[in-house]
């Protein structure tokens, strides 16, 4: 890649970016590329180093607060127009219940997502609390001459809730990577737009 | 290296790196890559970060016919470094405790 399409394809991928901010990273960049040709790289391979396209991008979008990206990609860079506005005030009750319900779903979704990890951990907590009872009854019913029966299944109860409890612990690491990829996710669906992908 | 732990730790390296002197983003990549892994797209955010929390500052100076960017360190970014090895006394005694019970568990065979 030479340098004139790394940086076309930067500022294609970044344009959602404020214009001050794009060019600081564009900036950056081919200050790298400088300082590798001057030490006798060539200017594709100077531009190879900077290593995935990806993850320059993705490295500058988990920087950037969503609010920025938001504000950055609703507020025109031209100034409105009059008819603009008119259409924006007439079409408000179309595309504020269309905004709102996207907000609601995706915040529907989230506290879906973290309600199952709840209910993981009162079943934790549940099977654990069965386990203490079960293993006191069956040492008292030990004792009155009865069969084992509750112990045993207190037992199982224990073991369970050391399954279960690790189950929990990965469905708390599961959700919390799911919402950092959503976020990341809204954040492309910003960038996406503007560039026709 | 965790991934959390690299996080914190880059910061200070950052910082590490124009320390005694003002130097710029590819210097500073390969001052630090000896010691923990860093890429270009990696020093950029977090240059930006330090710039934002006014723990160091930037210039732009004339090399070779082109204009590069310098980064200098702030008295508030040098009291981070400060800060960073007070805490290593505390990552040191948690280390050794780690490792001791390490050694315990060695000991009884677990």
């Amino acid at each position: 890649m030479t340098r004139e399409e790394f940086n076309e394809a930067l500022r294609r991928r970044l344009a959602g970016l404020p214009p001050a901010d794009l060019e600081a990273t564009v900036e950056y960049y081919n200050e790298m590329i400088d300082d590798r040709m001057e030490e006798g790289l060539g200017e594709a391979e100077a531009v190879d180093a900077l290593g995935s396209m990806e993850d320059i991008v993705n490295a500058v979008l988990a920087e950037t607060p969503l609010p920025v990206l938001v504000r950055q990609r609703i507020c025109p860079r031209a100034e409105l127009r009059g008819w603009m506005i008119l259409l924006l005030v007439l079409g408000f009750p179309v595309w504020f219940p269309l905004l709102a319900a996207l907000a609601a779903t995706l915040f529907g979704v989230f506290m879906a997502l973290w309600a199952v990890v709840l209910s993981l951990w009162a079943l934790v907590l549940a099977v654990a609390l069965s386990g203490v009872t079960g293993i006191v009854a069956g040492v008292v019913a030990l004792f009155q001459g009865g069969g084992p029966l509750n112990l045993g299944v207190g037992l199982i109860c224990c073991g369970l809730t050391i399954l279960a409890f690790l189950g929990g612990v990965w469905a708390v690491r599961g959700a919390v990577w799911l919402g950092k990829l959503t976020l990341l996710g809204i954040k492309r669906c910003i960038f996406g737009k503007e560039r026709g992908q | 290296m965790n991934v959390q732990l690299k996080r914190g730790m880059l910061d200070v390296c950052v910082l590490a790196a124009i320390k005694d002197t003002d130097s710029y983003g590819y210097q500073i990549v390969k001052d630090i890559r000896p010691y923990i892994e860093i890429s270009e797209s990696t020093l950029y955010p977090i240059l930006r970060r330090l710039e934002t929390a006014r723990l160091l500052t930037v210039r732009s100076a004339e090399h070779n016919g082109r204009l590069r960017k310098y980064y200098r360190i702030t008295p508030e970014g040098a009291r981070r470094i400060e800060e960073f090895k007070e805490e290593w006394a505390e990552l040191c005694a948690i280390y050794s405790f780690i490792a001791r019970e390490e050694e315990d568990h060695d000991e009884r065979g677990i």
